[in-house]
Parts: C-alpha cells; sequence; structure tokens
C-alpha cells in the first residue's frame, strides 16, 4: 500500500498487537504501521467494522489506536516512541484499558 | 500566559499574521497541533528543508514554505505553542481564554484578541465502500508524503476531482510512482458558459493556469489512463480495499487496488469558529459554510477573528496576503495610534482581489461530485457512528427538521470526530431530501470540548500565568 522513500535513519523497535515493529524515531504512529503494511487500526464499535485513517490532519479519528494501554490516540497526531506498544482500538468497554 | 493575540493554526495564514504582529511590538502566541509549523500545505517544511529529492518530487510551491516558516521562527515576539490541542474557547469580557492540551497536560492561555487561522480540509467524499481500509483522502496520502516520506505503491488509484488530483498525480509520477488510473468526475475543458471566468483568472492568474494544464500533461506523457466524467465509483473488499468499481461513458469498469485516494476540493474548518459561538453563512460557490465576516476578517464575536483558508478557500499564498493585512488592522484595534498603511493595504488587497477571480473559476469548474453529494443509500455518512444515508433520508421523510435533531435520533455527529468529518455532507443530503435551501437546514452546533479530553488531563491542569 506504502512504502517509506528512503530507508529509516533512527530506527526504534514498536510493537503492533504484540508484533514487533521497525519505525522511524519521532514519526507519525499512521506513518509507522502504515510503512509496515498495516491499514487496519481500529474495529468501529457500531458495526466491528475495521477502518484505517482517512484525512491524516486530526479530523476523521478513524486512526483511533491504543497507546500504551491508553485508548483513544489519534495515531496520525501522536509520534513514535522506541518501546510503544499499539493495539487496535475496539470502542468497545475494556477494564484494563480504563486505568 | 496573557498575550495581546493568540493565533491558532501555524498555517501561512497564522505565520504571515504572526510575523506581522510581532514586528509591530505585539505580543503573539502560536499554537498548532501538529509539532513543527507550516500547517498542511507547509507540512513539514523545516524537516525537509535539506530533503532535496523530497522537495523534487514535491515541487517549488512546496519549497517555498521553508522560507516563511524561517522567517516566522527568526522573528522575536512569537511564543510558539506547538504540539497543542485546543479544546476550549472562552470569550470573556477583556478578551478569551484558551483551554490548550499538550502531551497530557491541561494549561489555559488568555489573549486580548483570538485569531482563527485553522484552514481548509477535504470536503467528505461519501460512496459506498469508503470506510475500507486503503481508501483515503488524497490529502491524506500527500500528508503521509511531506511528514514521514511515505509513497503509495504503484498501482494506486487516484478519483475525484479538482488541483490536488492533478497536483498529487504528478508529484507522485515525479517520485517514480506510477498510478494505475486517473479517476476524474470534471470535464476535461471548461464548459462554455465558464470561459469569459477562466479569461479573467489567466489574465490575472496566468503561472496557476498554466501550471494546471502542465500537471495534465504530465499525467498524459507518462501514460496513465486518465478517465474523464467519471459518473460514480464504489470500494469493495473484505477487511480492506480490494477493488474499485466505477461508471464511465455509460459502462461499468472495475480495477483491483489494495489503495484509493479520493478528493472532492477543500472548504473551511470552521469546527474551532462555530465552536466559539461565531455567525456562519452557506456560501453557494463553495457549497461550504463559512464564518460571517467584516472586511477585516472580525466575526460576529468581539475580538475573535478568522483568517485564511478557514475564512473562505483561498489558498496558501492568498492567506499570507491577508495575514499581512489582518496584523495591520490588529495592530491598530490594540494601539489606535499605530498609523494606517493605505498604500500597502491596497497592494495586498489587489493582488487577493486576482486569486480571488482564479478561486472562482476553480469553485465553478470543479464544484462538489454529484455522486458525493447524493450518495445511495447503503452509503455510510456518519463515520464514527455508522449512520447510512438512507437512515438520514428516512428520518427527513418522518419530519426531522435540522442536524441537531437528527444527532438526537440516530447520534450523527456525536462520535469522536464530533461531526467534522460528516457535517457537511449531512447537511447537505438533509436539504435535498427535504426540498429545502442549505441555508434553512443548518449545521451542527458545535461545543467544547473541541478536542476528547480526559478527566485525567483536565485534572492536570496548569495556569501557565507568569
Amino acid at each position: 500500500m506504502f512504502k517509506r522513500s528512503s530507508e529509516i535513519r533512527n530506527s526504534v523497535s514498536i510493537t503492533f498487537e504484540g508484533q514487533q515493529i521497525d519505525a522511524e524515531d519521532g514519526e507519525s504512529v499512521a506513518a509507522a504501521l502504515f510503512a509496515a503494511g498495516i491499514s487496519g487500526f481500529r474495529y468501529a464499535p457500531e458495526n466491528a467494522s475495521l477502518r484505517g485513517p482517512y484525512c491524516m490532519i486530526g479530523n476523521c479519528f478513524e486512526c483511533m489506536v491504543e497507546i500504551d494501554g491508553q485508548g483513544g490516540r489519534q495515531a496520525c497526531r501522536e509520534r513514535v516512541r522506541a518501546g510503544m506498544a499499539i493495539r487496535r482500538h475496539s470502542g468497545l468497554p475494556k477494564p484494563e484499558a480504563e486505568s | 500566559m496573557t498575550m495581546d493575540v493568540a493565533i491558532i493554526g501555524a498555517g501561512p495564514a497564522g505565520l504571515s499574521l504572526a510575523i506581522g504582529l510581532a514586528k509591530s511590538g505585539a505580543k503573539v502566541a502560536i499554537i498548532d497541533e501538529q509539532p513543527s509549523p507550516g500547517g498542511q500545505v507547509y507540512r513539514a517544511a523545516e524537516r525537509n528543508a535539506d530533503a532535496t529529492d523530497l522537495l523534487g518530487w514535491l515541487g517549488p510551491d512546496y519549497a517555498k514554505g521553508a522560507a516563511l516558516v524561517a522567517e516566522a521562527r527568526q522573528t522575536d515576539g512569537i511564543t510558539w505553542r506547538m504540539a497543542s490541542s485546543v479544546w476550549d474557547i472562552r470569550p470573556e469580557e477583556d478578551g478569551c481564554e484558551l483551554g490548550l492540551l499538550t502531551a497530557g497536560k491541561t494549561s489555559v492561555v488568555r489573549a486580548a484578541h483570538v485569531v482563527l487561522a485553522t484552514g481548509a480540509m477535504e470536503r467528505p467524499t461519501p460512496f459506498p465502500g469508503w470506510t475500507l481500509p486503503g481508501v483515503m483522502s488524497i490529502g491524506a496520502a500527500q500528508t503521509l508524503f511531506k511528514d514521514s516520506g511515505l509513497l503509495p505503491e504503484d498501482g494506486v488509484v487516484l478519483a475525484g476531482q479538482g488541483p490536488l488530483l492533478y497536483l498529487f498525480a504528478a508529484q507522485l509520477l515525479a517520485a517514480g510512482i506510477k498510478p494505475q488510473a486517473v479517476l476524474d468526475f470534471a470535464p476535461k475543458w471548461a464548459a462554455p458558459s465558464n470561459l469569459p471566468l477562466l479569461a479573467r483568472a489567466t489574465l490575472g492568474a496566468a503561472p496557476q493556469i498554466a501550471k494546471g494544464l502542465r500537471l495534465r500533461a504530465e499525467i498524459k506523457r507518462a501514460g496513465i489512463a486518465h478517465h474523464y466524467r467519471v459518473e460514480r465509483i464504489e470500494a469493495h473488499g473484505a477487511d480492506a480495499l480490494d477493488r474499485v468499481t466505477f461508471r464511465h461513458k455509460g459502462g461499468e469498469r472495475h480495477i483491483e487496488t489494495s489503495l484509493l485516494l479520493v478528493h472532492d476540493g477543500v472548504i473551511s474548518n470552521t469546527h474551532a469558529s462555530m465552536a466559539a459561538g461565531c455567525a456562519h453563512d452557506w456560501d453557494g460557490e463553495q457549497a461550504a459554510w463559512v464564518p460571517r465576516l467584516d472586511d477585516h476578517g472580525r466575526t460576529s464575536r468581539d475580538r475573535i477573528w478568522v483568517l485564511g483558508d478557514g475564512a473562505r478557500i483561498l489558498g496558501a499564498d492568498a492567506a499570507v496576503l491577508q495575514g499581512r493585512i489582518m496584523a495591520r488592522s490588529i495592530a491598530r484595534d490594540l494601539d489606535p495610534t499605530t498609523p494606517q498603511d493605505a498604500g500597502r493595504d491596497q497592494s495586498d488587497r489587489k493582488a487577493l482581489q486576482r486569486l480571488a477571480t482564479l478561486r472562482q473559476f476553480l469553485d465553478r469548474q470543479y464544484p462538489p461530485v454529484p455522486a458525493f453529494s447524493q450518495p445511495p443509500d447503503e452509503t455510510t455518512i456518519c463515520r464514527c457512528e455508522a449512520v447510512l444515508a438512507g437512515d438520514i433520508r428516512a428520518l427527513v421523510r418522518s419530519g426531522c427538521m435540522g442536524p441537531n435533531q437528527l444527532r438526537a435520533f440516530c447520534r450523527a455527529g456525536m462520535g469522536p470526530c464530533m461531526g467534522r468529518q460528516c457535517g457537511n455532507a449531512i447537511t447537505r443530503i438533509m436539504a435535498k431530501e427535504a426540498g429545502r435551501e442549505v441555508s434553512q437546514i443548518g449545521h451542527f452546533t458545535i461545543r467544547t470540548p473541541l478536542k476528547p479530553v480526559s478527566l485525567a488531563e483536565l485534572a492536570n491542569l496548569e495556569d501557565a500565568d507568569p
């Protein structure tokens, strides 16, 4: 779907749904996931359909993911840090994510 | 933190205004959600200042953003609040209070004047299947390109209409990416009725018109299938896009692809001006809500101003001119003894008029795509709450009077995006179904918080007053 136009310069390791991904330090989380071939970022709570980023400017909220246990993070705005654990946002109540 | 002027949005409009005001001696804060200035049009301009490859692919109109950002950075007296969301705009007696959210901490900025330079957003493009991963806006893909150097892979399909469709196709070709097809909803040439306006636009903005023709020639030279007058598209796939079907010249056709990028022009991003309680009017030429402004950019709310594409779509070059003009207006409001600079005002306004004529031509050449304005019933309109076009039409038929009542009936516009993405589409669908003017249907009432803010973040409120 998307590919990098140049090699990663400052590589850090993050995870998506437990899978390890190499990413550019400080790039948007959305870019890191796209570059790793991931397009489905969340499940819509209304009908459980898989969704991915649509606008990339913070408007549509389709890129919401869970980062280090915190839900509702906009992947287009959050920046990659080493060790980030990212999961799909389900939108459904998840007690362990609320703390 | 108490300022003379707080500017929301560090795109060309906000930067130009900040430079002008700071030079006149005002205390200015500029706030933006992105980590670095430039707005969407000059996104990541600082970081890309030396990225020769990327600058070459994106072209000179992007490259010039770095100079504007650098000028602002070198201007004394500008307080930068980057990577910050504004979640509250509260008019007070002697100014305005803004609630900010920066890295999980909330804070307050007070200013005598607030300027909303929140720019443009892409018009929503609802069509069957557009919620599938792998379907996104052309602007979104361009943002990934500017911000992260990410390129769509060969085989990407571009659809929709307008200058950005041609620009992005040409940018991809420059970067060595071959789109599989360009599905253009617009006719190839201007209608005879639009030719007088084209002539006037060409007189005032010849380089821009020439650029448009050159971009189209590049698509043709590269041998890309460029279909004009496409009538409708649909995206298909189970959990992600794998196929696009489209109607062209009376026949149904299909293309296999994992990435479909769509664009139907841009509209003013009025979320903040609506939340601030400013009056808005429906602009028929741009098919969008715009804030009601006086000649200087003052809204109906005291001490709140709107500038740039957030006021009406005129583009980045116009935003810079408007920023200069507004800087002089606000400087005189802050200190009435500031001398008038009628000569500069006049020459800036003249240049602005030329760009307004160009925009008028573009607005008429690329009115909203009918297939996206009135999509079939099974199309998702409110992506957050999964409300379909058919749900909205059924509610209108049963007597629902406007978007705010619609919200109560089916939750459209009540998800995390708060109606940003669907508001324009919902208003137009309701108007058509009800057989009324859009201006009679109205728009969602927007309330604060403007962005989701958690109780923990609110509890972290720090008063940034020195």
